[in-house]
């Protein structure tokens, strides 16, 4: 959790370097109480942003919880639409979302919301919103 | 001028999820579950409300508001409002008695700024929630959550609230407590009472008709709501702002959002309206204040995000 906290203070570069020392230290043989968390590399291509997401998170906290601002929040619960992406390349599951803000024709194009976005592999993202 | 209008009544939210809406609603806010109707619609009520029921979740794939109701005196005060709302010109449907369980005939209309709103005279009476009508104890000892007390008003955006207000003063006999008006002398929010609160419904204007800003629920105390905002914390809810005070009605308030993205407040004290009261007006340049009285600064969030 202190290292978690430690990523606010750092650049991307250095928030990789402590990411590999996080990994590290949750493996199980080292006795923590933390579980293994596969995490992935989320680059949002058109602000040149990365951070890095657990399975069990959505996009949007991930985002946050590492202090990085290139996607808005708003409501983060899938309903007011102000954090809407789109996936370019990787492999996802999406939790329920409005349907006033990603239509059925905008989901199967891969436009999601990133508070109802969970990771299952390194993404590659767009965010287009001001 | 008083048309017989008495309070909010009750609002119906559209939720993603009933399990998470629920987990909000009920064991965070603190509300009574207190029904469920044969369309899944979910009733629920603050504890010291007598009516049966203050709020209707139902289940849909996009979140915000359906409606709200307002209660008014008797039936003949309905029947009265019912001809003078088609006579004002909005689309008016009558709902039977019973649509919503343990409420009689609603009378439906549209507003200028694209929201449904309903009256309606007769709602079984409950009671408040698990203390006696009689030689009433101070409080239920089992409240969860928050332990909100009731459904207090909501604040909603659209288009034209000149014409909502219109219609709310004329027809429904809202006074208009408080305003803010920018430089050129335009209305862009006002808070409108039917009783002696600082708001029983407020609009903001806005291009999108019928949006839902927040439903908001109230405590006793700041004391209530500085527990709301570490319930908020320890749940690790999607938190707007807060714990503040806002300028306009003074109250001392924390926002949140439901599993849905839907806006909660809950707050406490504020200001106090008499039909003899001139409106209290906020100038746009002042608006920062006028909505967080101690930053002083607008958040891009609370003025923009709704469903």
């Amino acid at each position: 959790m202190v290292i978690l906290f430690l990523f606010d203070f750092f650049d991307t570069g250095t928030t990789v370097a402590l990411m590999t020392v996080a990994i590290t230290l949750n493996k199980p043989e080292w006795g923590g109480s933390m579980t293994t968390k596969q995490l992935h590399r989320i680059e949002v291509v058109n602000r040149n942003q990365v951070f890095y997401c657990a399975e069990d998170q959505v996009l949007l906290i991930g985002m946050e919880r590492q202090n990085i601002n290139c996607i808005n929040v708003g409501c983060r619960g899938g309903g007011c639409g102000v954090c809407k992406v789109r996936i370019i390349t990787g492999e996802y599951e999406t939790k329920c979302m409005s349907r006033a803000h990603i239509s059925e024709a905008e989901e199967k194009h891969n436009y999601a919301l990133a508070c109802r976005v969970l990771p299952r592999g390194d993404l590659l993202i767009e965010y287009d919103k001001q | 001028m008083k048309k017989g209008v008495m309070r909010p009544g009750h609002i119906q939210i559209r939720v993603l999820d009933m399990k998470e809406a629920l987990e909000h609603y009920r064991d965070l806010l603190g509300l009574i579950e207190v029904d469920t109707d044969s369309q899944g619609r979910v009733y629920l009520k603050g504890w010291t409300e007598i009516d049966k029921f203050s709020v209707v979740l139902r289940l849909a794939d996009e979140p915000g508001m359906d409606f709200v109701g307002y209660k008014v005196l008797n039936n003949e005060t309905l029947e009265q409002l019912h001809q003078e709302l088609i006579d004002f010109g909005c689309n008016v449907e009558e709902i039977p008695t019973g649509e919503l369980n343990g409420c009689g005939r609603r009378i439906r209309f549209d507003s200028p700024t694209g929201h449904m709103f309903e009256i309606y005279a007769e709602k079984e009476q409950t009671g408040k929630w698990g203390i006696a009508d009689v030689n009433p104890e101070a409080w239920p000892r089992n409240l969860k959550g928050m332990k909100a007390t009731r459904f207090d008003h909501c604040l909603l955006y659209g288009p034209n609230i000149a014409g909502t207000l219109d219609l709310f003063q004329k027809v429904l006999g809202f006074d208009i407590a408080e305003q803010v008006v920018d430089d050129k002398g335009f209305r862009v929010a006002q808070f409108l009472t039917v009783g002696q609160k600082a708001h029983d419904v407020a609009f903001i204007e806005h291009p999108e008709p019928g949006k839902l800003h927040h439903a908001s629920f109230l405590l006793d105390t700041w004391e209530d709501v500085l527990r709301a905002a570490d319930l908020i914390s320890m749940e690790d809810v999607s938190i707007d702002i807060g714990p503040t005070r806002h300028g306009l009605t003074h109250g001392k308030t924390i926002y949140f959002f439901d599993k849905s993205g839907n806006r909660s407040e809950v707050f406490c004290c504020g200001d106090y309206h008499y039909p003899d009261h001139p409106t209290v007006t906020w100038t746009a340049d002042q608006l920062g204040k006028a909505i967080f009285y101690h930053d002083r600064v607008l958040n891009e969030r609370f003025l923009t995000v709704l469903t």
